[in-house]
């Protein structure tokens, strides 16, 4: 691969990798921090073209290496900057949030990463249950139980015209 | 497109120009990452495990000596510690306690490794630091690290070569230590607790003196025993696995190891006849020590074998 065609794939998956770094991370520093590491990695892999479906690949390499981080040393005691969702309660107009129905997303931020992956993959990325749960290496009775609980979490988390919306989609 | 995931495009936001930096970041040949802090080890292991041993050599004294002479609790270690949890618990008179206590607990270790023969490989570890700290500080530039260092004084009161020469290094020898008794185990049943409990009495006055310098209020003896509630899962033997954050009809018909993987929190207690009177898919309330489970589990999913009672 040379550098035409890393460029190409940054610029085609670049914004999805950052973004599912962000779900992971809720910290942009350190979620473009880790996007980088994947396409410097993903530049030494010698046959890309032939590892299929590049989206999921890169994507699987992102979730991994943001789980190492949020096991790391690091993610618990080196505080370099404040949470985004902090951020985001603290420093953006309530109003606006209320139009943006940001509600769901915050209350879906806050929750325990076993919880939030699945509610990702699922709602963000679009999986049935079986996808879920062969990308994320866990068996589907897993994924299910982890599905009800994530509801269950957020029903308590989101006013009711909220959870109404989610639980039927 | 779905509430969800509009709700979070929304919340995230543009991320063009984050791209683009990358983009510069990656073909401009910087593909040092500037993540500042790859530790692959769980660096923080003697503030988050409560992990004792000891065994029929440390009764017997033949490591360490009654009088405690060979003992010396690492001031300037618990000094840092303590700033290093300050953010973790608030009240100053537990925060002593605790961090002393856990301070204990990983000396105890290694002098318990020591006494089984480990020999501690101090090149090996002086190497070990050393790397650690050239991979942390080697993504900065000069003006990133003086933030970086500014932050960490700012949130923690002290520098990050004081971090990596005392906490860090003692971490190391505390792993190192670890390791050797995973692949070294010792023969005698012998539980945390017993660990714990003769190595305070062996050191007794060393610790006591240390404590009475730091104004270190001791441990409440009732707070050995904590309570876990939670669904009764599984019942394999004596032995009852009790989890919570999920409810019986998610369970059933899964194995042991799934469900303590859907289940938010979960434990295995070891119950003695009274296990009879026990059902599945129950609600229960454990009382039990948290250090009774067998020193041979320290890195493994451990059975609490004292459960002073349950309703």
């Amino acid at each position: 691969m040379d550098s035409v065609d890393l460029e190409k794939v940054m610029d085609e998956y670049g914004e999805h990798l950052l973004k599912m770094a962000c779900f992971y991370l809720r910290d942009r520093e350190t979620a473009k921090d880790i996007v980088q590491e994947v396409f410097i990695s993903f530049y030494g892999t010698a046959n890309y073209e032939e590892l299929g479906k590049i989206r999921a690949y890169l994507t699987k390499l992102t979730v991994n290496r943001c789980k190492d981080y949020l096991r790391s040393w690091s993610f618990r005691h080196l505080q370099f900057g404040k949470d985004w969702i902090e951020t985001i309660h603290n420093e953006r107009d309530p109003l606006i949030l209320q139009e943006e129905k940001a509600e769901i997303a915050i209350a879906v931020l806050k929750l325990p990463i076993k919880y939030r992956e699945i509610i990702l993959f699922y709602y963000y990325e679009e999986y049935n249950m079986r996808e879920v749960a062969q990308f994320l290496n866990l068996s589907e009775n897993t994924v299910k139980t982890r599905m009800i609980k994530a509801r269950k979490l957020l029903k308590n988390a989101l006013s009711s015209d909220y959870w109404e919306v989610l639980s039927i989609e | 497109m779905n509430e969800v995931k509009r709700s979070l495009d929304r919340i995230v936001g543009d991320v063009t120009t984050d791209k683009e930096e990358l983009k510069q970041r990656v073909l401009s040949g910087k593909r040092k990452s500037k993540r500042k802090n790859p530790f692959p080890l769980v660096a923080t292991v003697i503030v988050m495990t409560a992990v004792l041993f000891f065994t029929f050599n440390v009764f017997q004294g033949e490591y360490l000596k009654k009088d405690g002479s060979e003992y010396e609790v690492n001031e300037e270690l618990y000094d840092l510690l303590l700033k290093s949890e300050q953010h973790e618990i608030e009240d100053p008179d537990e925060l002593r306690t605790v961090v002393m206590q856990r301070l204990v607990e990983s000396d105890s270790l290694i002098e318990y490794a020591k006494s089984l023969g480990y020999l501690a490989d101090e090149q090996a570890m002086k190497e070990e630091l050393a790397k650690e700290q050239q991979t942390f500080f080697e993504g900065f530039n000069e003006e990133e690290l003086n933030s970086v260092e500014q932050t960490q004084l700012e949130n923690f009161g002290y520098t990050y070569e004081q971090y990596f020469q005392t906490i860090h290094k003692h971490t190391i020898q505390f792993t190192a230590a670890v390791e050797w008794l995973d692949h070294n185990p010792p023969a005698e049943h012998t539980t945390q607790r017993e660990v714990l409990d003769a190595f305070l009495e062996t050191h007794a006055d060393v610790i006591t003196e240390f404590m009475e310098k730091k104004q270190i209020p001791p441990a409440d003896p009732s707070s050995v025993y904590v309570e876990f509630e939670g669904l009764v899962a599984a019942i394999e033997n004596r032995r009852v696995l009790v989890v919570q954050g999920v409810e019986k009809d998610q369970i059933e018909g899964m194995s042991a190891e799934e469900i303590q993987d859907a289940a938010y929190d979960s434990a295995w207690f070891e119950f003695d006849e009274t296990i009879e009177q026990l059902a599945l898919y129950r609600q229960i309330n454990v009382t039990f020590d948290p250090l009774s489970y067998p020193v041979s589990q320290a890195e493994q999913e451990k059975v609490f074998e004292d459960v002073s009672g349950w309703e």
